[in-house]
């Protein structure tokens, strides 16, 4: 019967104006149109036998489709020559079952595999493949109370994508896929408490185990080199749990006519991690007397910084629009500063650190016309610390999507740029559905960064890429 | 003896246009009837739905789908609320296709034209339920759709009828039953908030329910036709239990066929709350029960 429906535009000979006969429209038995009409069949596996697992597997190419030569301010360079760089097979495996009334099981994990060709093919330190779990909690829900234990995730703010208070999970940006923020937020292992009120809503969490965002992949597009310093490349080191720690946190939110408004208030740790070189002073001091300034890589120390944040988010909607705005305050979070040390034989010279600070962060856009056919997003984020003479950073987001035939083509577009114009990436996809088993998506990413920047070798980079997706229950 | 005539005469004369007034109602009070008979079916309603969209075309006079036809299987709960119960709160939830099981909108249509109505999403990859801003749209753009159907949010709002010019256009047949044709205009604020300047109604005389609607958009061309069938009396209410809507710009259509419908049960208030879209052991749980009191 399938055949049918792929055969019947070649044998329509009527067209569009035709089909706008609507005399015909009247003839026509809809109800027949659409089959039997009983509910038993379309229900019955659903209700009787739902399916509580979802697999997908897919394959992801991406590659370099501009070569080109680029230089740092700093006198490094970087050469991009037409290659593969990603190359890698997925299982994405996905259960949620409320087994009982008033409790969900949920989890999702991955395997996956890198082949010949994909920056993590071959990384010595790790094998060709590896396996994740991502979310794994059971949940409680009864009267006014839910209660969930595992590894989730908690989201705040209401800026999607650009929000300052989306700051509780750590993210994991190895790679220029995840071009979308909410795509990279890892889990953690949480014990959440939702309280559901007339009045408002109380949601809190802890977190005995704060993790934070993994350390870039030596080799990928983000990270294809260590930094050095003289010459020495850097080692950048995880960090070693040697105490307990935690965080927690307490929203409440309110909905009313046209708006939904929150506060909050948590203690919790500084994603990314922060590092200092122990080796530093003695590596100068090495120099100055014209030693080998280091046998090995520089080792790094990190450092985590407890601080506390209050937050208010609020949105509007205002007939197509729906404008948002998100406030973070956080206190004691640690800035990047220059202080100096004396060396013996050398003098006085500057040495980088950090120093406490509080810290006032604003975002804020509209979403206009948001449906599942079109979307479109613009928003803009500022950051500034108090007692630094820095300009303000931030970044603009905007995105826009188009569903096409029935949501079987989706088109979408990302322009990403920091405030500063230092970074911009472009990002134009293309989703099509083939049914509901089977989806292709076609990516194209440049980016555009300035010289003295960290990631100048992402410079002219074009990015193409393709992944293909098998859904099976 | 004269005076007592002079009372009787305009007696007389309304009575005299009591069968004209049966034969000819306002367009105003035949809508707030249908809407009224919309209102008893949504009130404390679980309805099953199987919700189809293909391309359309035509084959011997018949209008067929040019593709093979995406089909959706959907749970619905509603529940009047406000003054004079005329608000309406509705939550509908995907069970099928199982990739987009537990996708839910949430729906508050409310009767004051002063008040907009408010929709929620749950989307997973967000994490959390958004707002969708359903001032409804202008003709450059699409109001919310329903789960991408050619369904929209502003297809299927009651009430707000003091934004309208209602008009009695005259009577007519359509699918073999005698119907009234009501026409309705938005008047300019509406207007701005609509994809339709003028809709034209087929409103079944007997039963009160609209047959077949036409939208016409603001150059004056038919852009959507809406046709119902299987009109059948539950709980002593007629309504049309298979609607079809034909975008006639996209040559696209969705048929949605409501092949339960429950009325009567007991639906808890906060069931109809940004909750159930999140929590999911919440709304599996209050489902359980309203399935209780159906099946």
């Amino acid at each position: 019967m399938r055949l049918h429906y792929w055969l019947f535009p070649l044998l329509m000979t009527t067209g569009t104006a035709a089909a706008q006969d609507q005399d015909s429209f009247s003839n026509t038995s809809f109800d027949e149109l659409f089959g039997n009409f009983d509910a038993e069949e379309l229900f019955a596996s659903s209700n009787e036998s739902p399916r509580h697992l979802r697999l997908q597997l897919n394959h992801q190419l991406t590659v370099h489709a501009n070569r080109h030569h680029v230089y740092s301010t700093y006198g490094s360079d970087w050469k991009q020559v037409h290659s593969v760089e990603m190359n890698r097979l997925e299982l994405d495996v996905r259960y949620q079952n409320a087994f009982a009334p008033g409790w969900l099981l949920q989890g999702s994990a991955l395997a996956r595999g890198w082949l010949d060709g994909d920056y993590e093919h071959n990384n010595p330190d790790r094998g060709d493949g590896a396996l994740r779990l991502n979310e794994l909690f059971v949940r409680y829900s009864g009267g006014q109370h839910s209660f969930a234990f595992g590894r989730q995730i908690v989201v705040w703010g209401e800026t999607i994508g650009n929000s300052v208070l989306d700051v509780i999970n750590p993210y994991e940006f190895n790679d220029l896929t995840s071009i979308d923020y909410e795509d990279a937020r890892r889990n953690q292992w949480l014990l959440t408490w939702d309280l559901f009120t007339d009045k408002g809503n109380l949601s809190s969490f802890i977190n005995l185990y704060p993790e934070f965002d993994p350390l870039p992949v030596t080799g990928g597009p983000l990270y294809p080199e260590p930094q050095k310093i003289m010459g020495v490349p850097m080692r950048l080191s995880s960090y070693h749990r040697d105490g307990a720690i935690f965080e927690a946190g307490a929203r409440w939110s309110r909905s009313f006519s046209g708006s939904d408004i929150a506060v909050m208030a948590a203690r919790l740790y500084e994603n990314p991690l922060r590092y200092t070189l122990p080796d530093l002073v003695p590596m100068f001091t090495l120099a100055a007397m014209d030693s080998s300034p280091a046998d090995g890589p520089l080792q790094t120390e990190a450092v985590t910084n407890a601080y506390k944040l209050l937050g208010f988010s609020a949105n509007r909607a205002i007939s197509k629009l729906l404008l948002t705005l998100d406030v973070a305050y956080s206190m004691d979070v640690l800035s990047d500063v220059m202080t100096t040390t004396t060396l013996p034989n050398v003098g006085v010279i500057p040495v980088p650190g950090f120093k406490k600070r509080n810290r006032i962060a604003v975002s804020g856009g509209f979403e206009y016309g948001i449906s599942p056919t079109q979307q479109m997003s613009l928003s803009v984020s500022a950051t500034r610390d108090h007692g630094v003479d820095l300009n303000t950073r931030g970044n603009v987001l905007l995105r826009y999507s188009k569903s096409l035939r029935n949501e079987e083509l989706v088109l979408s577009s990302t322009l990403q740029s920091q405030l500063g114009g230092d970074a911009t990436l472009l990002f134009l996809g293309v989703d099509w559905r083939l049914n509901d088993d089977w989806e292709a998506e076609f990516q194209l990413v440049t980016t555009h960064t300035h010289a003295h920047t960290l990631v100048y070798h992402l410079d002219e980079d074009v990015r193409m890429g393709m992944t293909l997706k098998w859904n099976f229950y | 003896m004269r005076l007592p005539d002079i009372h009787i005469l305009p007696v007389l004369c309304v009575l005299a246009f009591i069968p004209a007034l049966q034969a000819q109602p306002d367009g105003r009070s035949l809508l707030e009837q249908v809407e009224d008979n919309q209102r008893a079916i949504s009130d404390a309603a679980f309805n099953r739905i199987q919700l189809s969209s293909c391309r359309f075309g035509l084959q011997n006079s018949q209008v067929t789908c040019a593709e093979r036809p995406r089909i959706k299987a959907l749970e619905t709960v509603s529940i009047t609320t406000g003054d004079n119960k005329r608000d309406t709160r509705s939550i509908s939830i995907v069970l099928e296709p199982a990739a987009e099981r537990g996708i839910g909108m949430l729906n508050y249509s409310y009767d004051d034209p002063a008040r907009d109505n408010e929709t929620w999403l749950y989307l997973s990859a967000l994490g959390q339920v958004k707002r969708i801003a359903s001032g409804n749209s202008d003709v450059d753009s699409e109001p919310a759709s329903l789960f991408g159907s050619e369904f929209t949010t502003e297809d299927q709002d009651t009430g707000k009828l003091d934004d309208y010019s209602i008009q009695l256009q005259g009577e007519g047949t359509e699918a073999g039953r005698e119907v009234w044709l009501v026409e309705t205009i938005p008047n300019e604020k509406r207007a701005r908030h609509s994809r339709y300047a003028r809709t034209l109604q087929y409103v079944d005389k007997e039963r009160l329910v609209v047959l077949r609607a036409d939208m016409y958009g603001r150059s004056g061309r038919e852009i959507k036709r809406m046709m119902a069938s299987r009109v059948e009396q539950i709980n002593g209410t007629w309504t049309a239990r298979s609607i079809t809507m034909m975008n006639l710009v996209a040559n696209r259509l969705s048929n949605m066929a409501i092949l339960e419908i429950t009325t009567g049960i007991n639906i808890p208030e906060n069931f109809l709350t940004p909750r159930t879209l999140t929590d999911v052991a919440f709304r599996e749980a209050e489902l359980q029960a309203i399935r209780a009191q159906v099946d």
